[in-house]
């Protein structure tokens, strides 16, 4: 029902006008080994604490973000465009 | 679909506008803000529309093709003129008729004349602009544009 | 009937008279009473049965905490089970019934439960009814279950409006008392927006039955100068009401207002409140004490019966005495007797005076008192009881923060990382406090504000610091502790002797806290006592966690407007209009009414009229809306280079003026979706999606350009709603098409797969035409500017083109074995569909290229895409069903695949039906088994080319 997210762009928003689509991981290079692959796709961490996720804010400015995110307080710390890093 | 609904309360009053033409403008990281500027004449003709994408909301305006010519190649033009409805709320109830589905703080003071942002009206995409002290202009797509005229009456 | 209406004093209208019915009974009552306070003043005392044990019970409260009280509101759709009587504002008509009796409050069967008592202990469920086992399910669990709960819930619709909103400001206070109004006071001459909510039905809190002077002048008149000063401030919002229900993150607050006002008018409004700052001034409340009998109909809380007398004008009773374990309530009872109550005794546990029972069958009688070692009666018909004060901290817990147990006050006080919170002991300290408060959190957002000041208070209230008394030693008779629940202090004993000491341990093991007012009368008192039997303070026992909701919320005010066929938005093609016009039967697809078939005159079954759409369009020419379909627009000098990398084939080099089919691949090399993209010049290209996966899509595709390859200049904006586009398909469509449009539509001139922009009836419109096919025949699609759609269909209708929806539109594309997502379903790869070649090879990446060229992807015994033709042409293959190999077994192990669409073909008088078949390419021609498990029926199959119609595709070139 509440909790706002800070989208860099657009302010704070309600939770309702995200999708979150998981961990922001990098995407491997084209030729990185079938391990690298592998864990891209299918191997998530299951931190206690902070953790950074994509976030896309497709009721707003549709950009995505990246969200840092403490898994146990729920507590944001950080919202950045997923670009700018 | 009527034209006009006046809230029952007189709060408020809303209507239909005619679309108009109605630009997406991107632009592929080069600022083109000057160029847009110079293409655009009316008031709210240019609305903030997110990083580096602005709605050119303007009836005034030169054909596409040339419009585009002119920010080409660091930006690009297009059209969605007929995928929109086009509302304008207004009258003293009309932002709290609007805080009824929008989140976003609609006070004078952080929603000044001009200001523009795309939300959501409850579940509905919105594009939202501060058009006089208690009048606002919305543009959402046109497939819900009746849900939205619903949603908007008392 | 007697009247306990006090000869004068109170805020309630007396000239006006308001008249109500409870149990069928006519009473009277005055504008700005509650239910509760009008049955009092009528002599009404016995107003519920309790939970378990059906015993007799009246109010105990005069507000939000009530646990007893509890009644119906209303009938039909209006019907409120479970409403405090002492929040129920009284109104002309009121229509009020008890619950939990039968077949009456006064002679309750139900009471019979009492005899029981002793086999109905706290968890009496886990030791009792057990066997046989079989009686649990029949008899026990049904028995058990009619015996359960207070209220029942209304079964008609609601015919109330709901309504939902959000609000801003600067700082929000929780709580219209002294505190609360001094704060806002404070706040709002500074220029804040400020908000300020009460949960009751006029603001003031304790104000309203305080009996103090605040600079000489009485509550009732400070009261309302401070509120006709919040009135005339623009920036001040006064909410009454309204109950704070929830405390999220981001200062992010949940209240729900009880509007009723206007008929038609909404009867609640939830609002949201984003606060940049916000202040707790939820005042206190008083803790009853635990002693045999504490439960009859009369005995109540001191601070209670004084707001009924000062507040409503209403007597509790005619001989009332008050016992009080701490300073506070000898000044209730002073304050009470100087209101004209009958005081007659007031006993003072600190001075060793305890009432150790009170009785009284269906109301209080009399009460038996031990005082310095002598036990006598005292006739009294009622009994106010006050164990101390403890803050409403409940909010300030919601976040998961652990309160903090203060020796000092005997309470819990809110965690240091809760919300701001004002803990005054005096009328004096309320408004200091809520003033000092005010001022330092609007000058944290950069206000300055001077602290509201007010005068000297006469007659303050004088804190106390006594010990608490959690239990009234030498009590008799069942002693209270969960009232709504039925707790008694035994249970928590109990529940402490079992093991269960834990305190969340004992709530669930007592069910204490848990019924709807979530023990705030209750839960205090159970802490002390567990605390005792463990020999511990408090500090150590801890409370329970706190969550929303502070009090129950109907779900009407959740749902607020969307209820019904408003529950989700409706999104309507721009040919809608087109299709209503023609009859069209509409089904809805995701948040679309999408047209299914367009019925004729004598056409009795859905499958008739489809039949005859599907033979128009392959024998003469069909018009179909695909509006809903998504279109992307991908713009920019890197457009091409984005498509290659999102689609497995290539479109970096597809020529302008072309449109290519490509399959999209998740990361993990499985189909994501299927669809056209053309290109409509250098740097411009529209992608088509389908509708389900239209937002997927977009958002995939910003990911790709926002995250993965942010250097790409290009951009994809969305412009579904901004064209009409519809499917002209049959042997007869060029003709009908070239006599609307200019441009040269020979074969030659705008072969398959062809992409231009044209205009149509002259240059009214200007259009963008795709020569396309779903149903294999010659085909195009014509994409006009949303508003003119309608127009270009009904010249093509006109014109002869038979309208066709999407149950025709699937039958062809079956006969033609193209994919949906019934065949994209997430699990299988380009190869599976027979695509495999249109992965490129070439290319040094794209989305999911790694993850395909896996194993397991490319394995050769994976399900393949092939048709089945049913042995009995007329015997329905059903989507979902399994396919066996002759003579085997209907088991997981002998699983050969499952069909994934099926359709009647009338082209074939045929069912037919497209399937995942294990190595299916090299097994057409085989007699299958098809099983449907829902029904256990199986038909014989024969595996077959995936393609029922035109296998040469000779009708799509022509």
């Amino acid at each position: 029902m509440a909790s706002l997210i800070r989208c860099p762009h657009c302010g704070p928003r309600p939770r309702e006008e995200f999708t979150i689509r998981g961990a922001a991981l990098k995407r491997p290079a084209p030729d990185a080994s079938e391990d690298a692959w592998f864990a891209y796709v299918y191997l998530r961490d299951n931190p206690r604490g902070p953790h950074e996720e994509h976030w896309h804010h497709n009721g707003g400015c549709r950009r995505w973000l990246t969200v840092a995110r403490d898994t146990a307080t729920h507590a944001v710390s950080c919202v950045q465009d997923a670009g700018a890093s | 679909m009527d034209d006009v609904y006046e809230a029952p309360d007189g709060g408020y009053r809303l209507r239909r506008l005619a679309q108009g033409r109605i630009w997406v403008a991107v632009s592929f990281g080069a600022p083109i803000d000057d160029r847009l500027a110079a293409l655009t004449s009316g008031r709210f003709a240019l609305r903030d529309a997110g990083p580096r994408a602005w709605l050119i909301v303007d009836d005034d305006i030169r054909p596409f093709a040339e419009a585009e010519k002119a920010l080409a190649p660091e930006g690009a033009l297009v059209d969605i003129s007929h995928g929109r409805a086009r509302y304008e709320i207004s009258g003293p109830g009309a932002r709290a008729k609007l805080a009824t589905g929008i989140a976003v703080d609609m006070s004078p003071v952080a929603f000044a004349e001009g200001a523009a942002c795309e939300t959501m009206f409850n579940q509905i995409g919105v594009h939202l602009t501060r058009t006089g002290a208690d009048r606002f202009e919305i543009l959402t797509g046109l497939s819900f544009a009746e849900s939205l005229w619903r949603e908007l009456m008392s | 009937m007697t009247s306990y209406r006090l000869p004068a004093g109170g805020r309630v209208a007396r000239g006006e008279s308001l008249g109500f019915h409870f149990d069928g009974r006519p009473y009277a009552g005055h504008p700005g009473d509650t239910l509760a306070s009008a049955l009092l003043a009528n002599g009404v005392r016995l107003m519920g049965r309790s939970f378990k044990y059906h015993r007799p019970r009246g109010v105990l409260t005069a507000g939000s905490a009530e646990p007893n009280a509890l009644v119906t509101i209303g009938e039909g759709g209006r019907r409120e089970p479970n409403a405090r009587a002492t929040m129920v504002e009284l109104s002309d008509g009121l229509i009020a019934t008890s619950q939990n009796r039968w077949p009456s409050l006064a002679l309750d069967l139900g009471a019979v439960n009492g005899l029981l008592s002793p086999f109905l202990a706290a968890g009496f469920y886990y030791k009792t009814f057990m066997g046989p086992a079989r009686a649990w399910e029949r008899l026990y669990e049904p028995l058990i279950r009619r015996a359960a709960g207070l209220g029942r819930a209304g079964e008609d619709s609601d015919p109330d409006a709901y309504e939902k909103t959000w609000a801003h400001c600067d700082l929000l206070i929780v709580g219209a008392g002294p505190a609360g109004l001094a704060a806002a006071l404070t706040a709002a001459r500074a220029g804040a927006e400020t908000i300020l909510v009460d949960e009751g039905a006029e603001p003031g809190g304790a104000l309203l039955y305080e009996t103090a002077l605040i600079g000489g002048k009485s509550t009732d008149e400070t009261l309302a100068d401070m509120l006709a000063e919040l009135a005339a401030l623009p920036n001040c919002r006064l909410l009454s009401r309204t109950t704070a229900l929830a405390w999220y993150d981001d200062d992010v607050f949940a209240a729900v207002e009880r509007v009723r006002k206007a008929p038609g008018g909404p009867a609640e409004r939830l609002w949201r409140i984003v606060a940049k700052r916000a202040l707790l001034a939820t005042g206190a409340e008083e803790r009853p004490l635990v002693f045999g009998g504490n439960d009859r109909p009369g005995v109540m809380l001191a601070e209670a019966g004084l707001t009924y007398a000062r507040r409503y004008g209403v007597a509790v009773g005619r001989r009332v005495a008050v016992f009080t374990a701490h300073e506070g309530g000898l000044r209730t009872a002073k304050a009470l007797a100087a209101s004209g109550v009958e005081i007659v005794e007031t006993l003072d546990a600190r001075r060793g005076a305890r009432v150790v029972s009170a009785s009284g069958g269906r109301g209080l009688v009399d009460c038996e008192i031990e005082d310095g070692g002598r036990r006598r009666r005292l006739q009294v018909d009622a009994l106010l009881m006050s164990g101390g004060y403890a803050p409403r901290i409940h909010l300030a817990c919601q976040r998961g923060g652990r309160p903090r147990w203060s020796e000092a006050h005997s309470a819990f006080l809110p965690p240091d990382d809760g919300l701001p919170f004002v803990c005054a002991t005096t009328l004096a300290d309320a408004l200091d406090e809520g003033a000092a408060r005010g001022a330092a959190l609007v000058g944290e957002i950069g206000r300055k504000a001077a602290p509201a000041a007010f005068g000297a208070i006469d007659g303050d209230w004088t804190p106390s610091t006594d010990k608490p008394l959690w239990r009234v030693p030498g009590s008799r008779g069942k002693a209270f502790v969960d009232f709504q629940n039925d707790v008694q202090a035994d249970d928590i004993a109990l529940a402490a002797r079992e093991g269960y000491d834990h305190v969340e341990l004992a709530k669930r093991y007592t069910t204490n806290g848990m019924a709807t007012d979530q023990g705030k009368l209750s839960n205090l008192n159970a802490i002390g006592l567990l605390a005792e039997a463990r020999g511990v303070s408090p500090a150590e026992v801890g409370a329970t966690t706190f969550r929303p909701f502070y009090t129950p919320v109907s779900f009407g005010a959740l749902a607020g407007p969307h209820r019904g066929p408003h529950f989700q938005p409706v999104r309507r093609s721009p040919l809608d209009g087109w299709a209503r016009r023609r009859g069209a039967v509409f089904v809805e697809a995701g948040l679309w009414m999408r047209a299914s078939y367009f019925p004729r005159a004598g056409e009795t079954h859905w499958r008739e009229t489809v039949n005859r759409e599907a033979l128009a369009v392959r024998g003469d020419v069909g018009l179909c809306d695909v509006s809903t379909l998504g279109k992307i627009e991908i713009v920019g000098p890197d457009a091409g280079l984005l498509l290659d990398r999102v689609y497995c084939n290539g479109f970096a080099k597809l020529p302008v003026g072309r449109a290519r089919y490509g399959l999209m691949l998740r990361e993990d090399g499985f189909i994501f979706d299927d669809g056209t993209t053309s290109r409509l010049d250098d740097q411009r290209y529209v992608m088509t999606t389908t509708t389900a996966a239209a937002a997927d899509v977009l958002r995939h595709l910003e990911f790709c350009t926002q995250v993965h390859w942010p250097e790409l200049k290009v951009r994809v904006v969305s412009v579904t709603d901004s064209w009409a586009q519809m499917a002209l398909a049959g042997p007869r469509s060029r003709a009908l098409l070239q006599a609307i449009c200019d441009a040269d539509l020979s074969n030659q001139a705008f072969p398959h797969m062809s992409a231009r922009a044209v205009t149509l009836l002259g240059w009214r419109v200007a259009a963008r035409l795709f020569r396309l096919s779903y149903s294999g025949e010659l085909a195009y699609e014509i994409a006009t500017p949303a508003g003119e759609g309608e127009l270009v269909a009904e010249a093509l209708c006109a014109a002869g083109a038979s309208p066709y929806g999407l149950e025709a539109m699937g039958v062809l594309r079956i006969e033609k074995g193209h994919v949906t997502h019934n065949e994209i379903n997430g699990t299988v790869t380009p190869g599976d569909l027979g695509m495999g070649r249109m992965v490129s090879s070439t290319k040094a990446d794209f989305i999911g290229r790694r993850m395909l060229a896996r194993e397991g992807l490319q394995a050769p015994d994976r399900p393949r895409l092939v048709g089945l033709l049913p042995f009995a042409p007329q015997a329905p293959l059903r989507a979902g069903a399994h396919v066996l190999r002759e003579g085997d077994e209907a088991r997981l192990e002998n699983d050969q695949g499952h069909i994934t669409s099926s359709c009647y073909s009338p082209h074939l008088n045929s069912h037919i039906a497209l399937t995942l078949v294990t190595r299916g390419e090299a097994r057409h021609g085989e007699t299958v088994q098809v099983w449907n498990a829902l029904k256990n029926e199986y038909a014989r199959a024969r595996i077959v080319a995936p393609v029922f119609v035109d296998p040469a595709q000779e009708r799509l070139h022509g």
